[in-house]
């Protein structure tokens, strides 16, 4: 029998104040190994602290942090060879070109070398895509361009788990997609990567499974899919008897979404009460549909469906449909004007999963 | 991955380096020489970038060479002898190259450290695993090698005095010897006040002052006022010289006095304060529940064995000349120990930043790797520290009441043997007493510097309030007895060896200094085991919540266990 991973990262009970400020409270969760894992939550909520923590450059004053089992307070320098952290707003150094940057970084973190050839420069920076830029001084690059060098960097010496907070933040959007497609391509090559960013978009097609922090607090945390489920559950009111555990937030024994049951999220996510025998609430929400005939004509064949509620013009040509219902519903919609022989372009969600989950669990309260 | 290949990454760290194959196997030179520091080879990569570099040294170079010029150009039109202008010429450019080493070495040294926090590089090097060690040598190494590069720019100006004479070429290369001491001394400083700093522009400005401030008083301390004593001590030296030293080791006689005064002095002068300053720097960039102790121990323990020595062989290799207590002997013992009060009253408040005991972090780490009982010993703990600085505090003093005592008893035939015993006793008391003071409000105080600001102010108190009222209360009166309040100061001591001296001393007087004396030893050693008490109990107390804390998560860990 396989023995079960290590997780990535797991942090338990993790609390720290600066000065009489709570700015962590209980945090706990886990991220298993090969995700990528989002830290979501507005400014001010505590993933820099948490990070730091996780991070070395910050000792919890309660808790335990573990990266790949090494417990962070206990064992730094263990923890610093298997993490590569890349900061918010990390700066640079002056008059140093890119290879002469990451060389000092390749000598500083002892990475192995053949004689005065820097393999690992090269291939960081290929990785990267920084080697046509070799020679270029690292203050003049833009900031896309640094934070490419800040990735370069933390690669370096192969770490396992990589830790980037706000990566994208300031950057354009070329230069994010560019990011994001880094990622996808570090995680195929088994990276464990905990992402932070309080820009939704930035990270809704990347991450496996989020953990949502607000005042402190870890409000949920889990894979995407199963967080959305818990909470159409607690939409309709069917909610399972399942009573979330905070301390073993999406840990192997318990998979799923973690609550926190002293956070009052609205809509509360803790009323997962044993079903009680009540009729299902349906739960309302809104698709954005292009498709190629005169709006009238749509908006005729949905306004006939018995679970649309409104149908109206929205923006950039797409036709925007409120309707009562889950995905079934969507599929009768795109049945019935491919019956008509209308030809429908797409159909996308008014949010993304993500911008909604984080919607449903935050109040939106800013420390 | 690695970023090479794009296979999955596996558990194991990664390899050790290829590039440094067997680095136990070097030597300290050879691993120096094969893998040089990184971030000393990236600074020099920086600075030879820095466009204002070759225009300053040009301009410093400029100057210099016009004032030195023109000072033996006009010395030299006088009836001034050749000899006499070489020689002033050699002080003005040294002197000079003192001042340029007093303010550049410790601006462009502040500027390293507080620049990597500022400049937010700090935590992507923490990162790295350079420990804080490596970082400071990096960065001393790379000040160092700029200041090195201003005193090379300016050396061909020390050789205009050749051209009158009055100097020797042993004389000059001795000079540039000091001055690259100096500059090491003074990179160090700049170094230090960096590392304790977060703000480049307050690091600067906090070091530029402090140095503008020092660097004169040093200057007048240890070259006009000790070419003076050099001078009392060698006549063939002349006195008031301000760059002395390089004359006194051509031209001053060898033996057990040269030795000590010329060699062994001036050696713990210039390098203990720099080790100082390097391993403060060390304790600065480590965590707080790292060992931030052990360097600095060391350092007083060396530190405590060379002041000692010096302070009992001083007054021994003085010899004798005057009748007591205006000998050198004796004058070299008295000094000898109120150097050692000072030194050890900065050590105890140096101290005072030690931690109740070890984190957990170190004792794990201590646990691992079957840490002797000696580096223990030397790491974080107050009790342990202030052991250990009570203890070294009694022996140096012992041992420098033993050289003034053995030097009078060799030179006067033990006359002046009770002053430098009563002084000596009375500054052991007040030092045991400050000591214990600092230990204990350490161990009841959360923040070192407030338990710093609370001893300064009591020892404060206890030298000004009472000395006050005696003032007062003697002058209202006429009678000398008021004197005996002042004897919880350490400046006592001057009306001991006062009565001690007088042909009818008063007896009352002498009485107090011995009960003072008694009391403040006393004191000093209550405030230590008061101290040892309550660092056991947060200890004790930590110890526990750590217990339970690994209790509750290994609890909750089974449970959530398949």
């Amino acid at each position: 029998m396989n023995e079960p991973r290590l997780p990535a990262i797991s942090i338990r009970h993790l609390s720290h104040r600066f000065g009489r400020f709570d700015v962590l409270r209980d945090v706990s969760f886990d991220v298993h190994q090969g995700e990528i894992f989002g830290f979501i939550g507005p400014n001010g909520a505590g993933k820099t602290t948490t990070i730091r923590v996780l991070a070395t450059l910050l000792e919890p004053m309660a808790g335990r942090v573990k990266v790949l089992g090494h417990d962070v307070t206990l064992e730094p320098e263990l923890v610093r060879k298997h993490i590569g952290y890349m900061p918010d707003h990390a700066g640079v150094y002056d008059r140093v070109t890119v290879r002469e940057y990451l060389e000092f970084f390749a000598d500083a973190y002892k990475v192995p070398t053949a004689g005065s050839s820097y393999a690992v420069v090269d291939a960081s920076m290929e990785l990267t895509d920084l080697t046509r830029l070799s020679d270029k001084i690292v203050s003049t690059m833009s900031k896309g361009m640094k934070q490419r060098l800040q990735l370069a960097r933390v690669l370096l010496h192969d770490p396992k788990v990589l830790i980037l907070d706000e990566p994208a933040s300031d950057l354009d959007p070329r230069a994010r997609i560019e990011i994001r497609d880094l990622l996808m391509e570090l995680r195929a090559m088994g990276k464990t990567v905990l992402l932070s960013s309080h820009i939704l978009t930035e990270l809704a097609d990347v991450v496996t499974s989020v953990a949502i922090m607000e005042r402190g607090r870890i409000i949920v945390a889990g894979p995407i899919g199963e967080i959305s489920e818990a909470l159409d559950r607690q939409r309709r009111g069917v909610g399972t008897a399942r009573q979330p555990q905070a301390p073993s937030a999406a840990s192997p024994a318990n998979p799923g979404p973690a609550i926190d049951p002293t956070q009052a999220p609205a809509p509360n996510l803790n009323s997962f009460v044993p079903a009680a025998p009540e009729p299902e609430r349906v739960v309302e929400r809104s698709v954005k549909l292009r498709v190629l005939a005169p709006f009238e004509r749509v908006s005729a064949i949905l306004t006939d469906l018995p679970f649309v509620t409104s149908v109206r013009l929205g923006s950039m040509a797409t036709i925007q449909v409120t309707f009562a219902g889950d995905d079934r519903a969507v599929a009768m919609m795109v049945r019935s004007l491919v019956l008509a022989e209308l030809s429908v372009v797409s159909v996308e969600p008014e949010r993304n999963e993500l911008e909604r989950i984080f919607l449903e669990a935050t109040r939106g309260d800013l420390q | 991955m690695n970023a090479q290949s794009p296979h999955p990454s596996v558990h194991d760290p990664a390899p050790p380096s290829q590039r440094m194959p067997g680095r136990t196997e070097l030597g300290w030179l050879q691993s120096l020489l094969a893998n040089p520091n990184a971030i000393w080879i990236r600074e020099v990569r920086q600075a030879a970038r820095l466009d204002r570099t070759p225009w300053l040294l040009f301009g410093i170079t400029l100057l210099l060479s016009l004032l030195v010029a023109s000072i033996g150009g006009t010395a030299s039109s006088s009836n001034i002898s050749p000899a006499k202008v070489g020689m002033a010429v050699s002080q003005v450019f040294f002197s000079l190259a003192y001042g340029v080493v007093t303010l550049v070495g410790p601006a462009v040294a502040a500027n390293t450290i507080a620049a990597e926090r500022e400049g937010r590089t700090w935590e992507a090097l923490v990162l790295t695993g350079m420990t804080p060690a490596q970082i400071a040598r990096g960065k001393f190494l790379s000040s160092f090698t700029t200041l090195s590069l201003y005193i090379a720019a300016i050396a061909p100006i020390g050789a205009l005095s050749f051209a009158f004479g009055g100097t020797t070429a042993t004389e000059t290369i001795v000079g540039f010897i000091l001055l690259f001491m100096l500059a090491a001394l003074w990179v160090a400083f700049g170094l230090a006040m960096s590392a304790a700093m977060n703000s480049l522009r307050g690091a600067l400005v906090l070091t530029l002052i402090l140095a503008i401030v020092i660097g004169p008083i040093l200057y007048m301390i240890f070259g006009p006022a000790m070419s003076s004593l050099a001078h009392e001590h060698w006549s063939q030296l002349p006195a008031g010289l301000p760059i002395w030293l390089p004359v006194a080791y051509t031209r001053a006689n060898f033996g057990i006095d040269y030795l000590i005064l010329l060699v062994a002095l001036p050696f713990v002068v210039l390098s203990l304060p720099a080790w100082f300053l390097y391993e403060a720097t060390v304790a600065n960039l480590s965590s707080v529940t790292d060992d931030r102790s052990s360097g600095l121990k060391r350092w007083f323990i060396v530190s405590t064995c060379a002041g000692g020595g010096l302070a009992t062989a001083i007054p021994i290799a003085v010899g004798g000349g005057r009748a007591p207590p205006s000998d050198p002997a004796s004058l070299a013992a008295h000094t000898g120990l109120w150097c050692l009060s000072f030194f050890f009253g900065f050590c105890a408040l140096l101290f005072v930043g030690e931690p109740s005991g070890p984190s957990r972090r170190l004792t794990t780490q201590w646990a691992k790797t079957n840490t002797s009982a000696l580096t223990r010993a030397l790491g974080p703990g107050l009790a342990r520290t202030f052991t250990l600085v009570m203890l070294l505090e009694t022996g140096a003093f012992g041992a420098a009441i033993f050289g003034g005592v053995a030097a009078m008893t060799a030179f006067h035939k033990g006359d002046g043997v009770l002053p430098i015993v009563l002084s000596g006793a009375t500054l052991w008391a007040h030092i045991i007493f400050f000591t214990g003071l600092c230990a204990w409000l350490r161990a009841r105080s959360d923040s070192p510097m407030g338990a710093r600001v609370i001893a300064l102010a009591i020892m404060l108190a206890l030298v000004v309030v009472p000395w006050s009222f005696a003032a007062v209360g003697g002058i209202a009166t006429k009678q000398d007895e008021w004197l005996a309040l002042g004897a919880t100061n350490p400046f006592y001591v001057v009306v001991i060896l006062g009565q001690l001296a007088a042909t009818s001393p008063n007896y009352f007087l002498l009485t107090a200094g011995y009960i003072s004396i008694l009391v403040f030893g006393a004191l000093g050693l209550v405030f230590f085991a008061l101290a040892q008490r309550k660092a056991h109990s947060i200890n004790v107390a930590a110890e526990l919540h750590y217990a339970q804390l690994d209790a509750a998560l290994a609890q909750e860990e089974s449970a959530t266990t398949p």
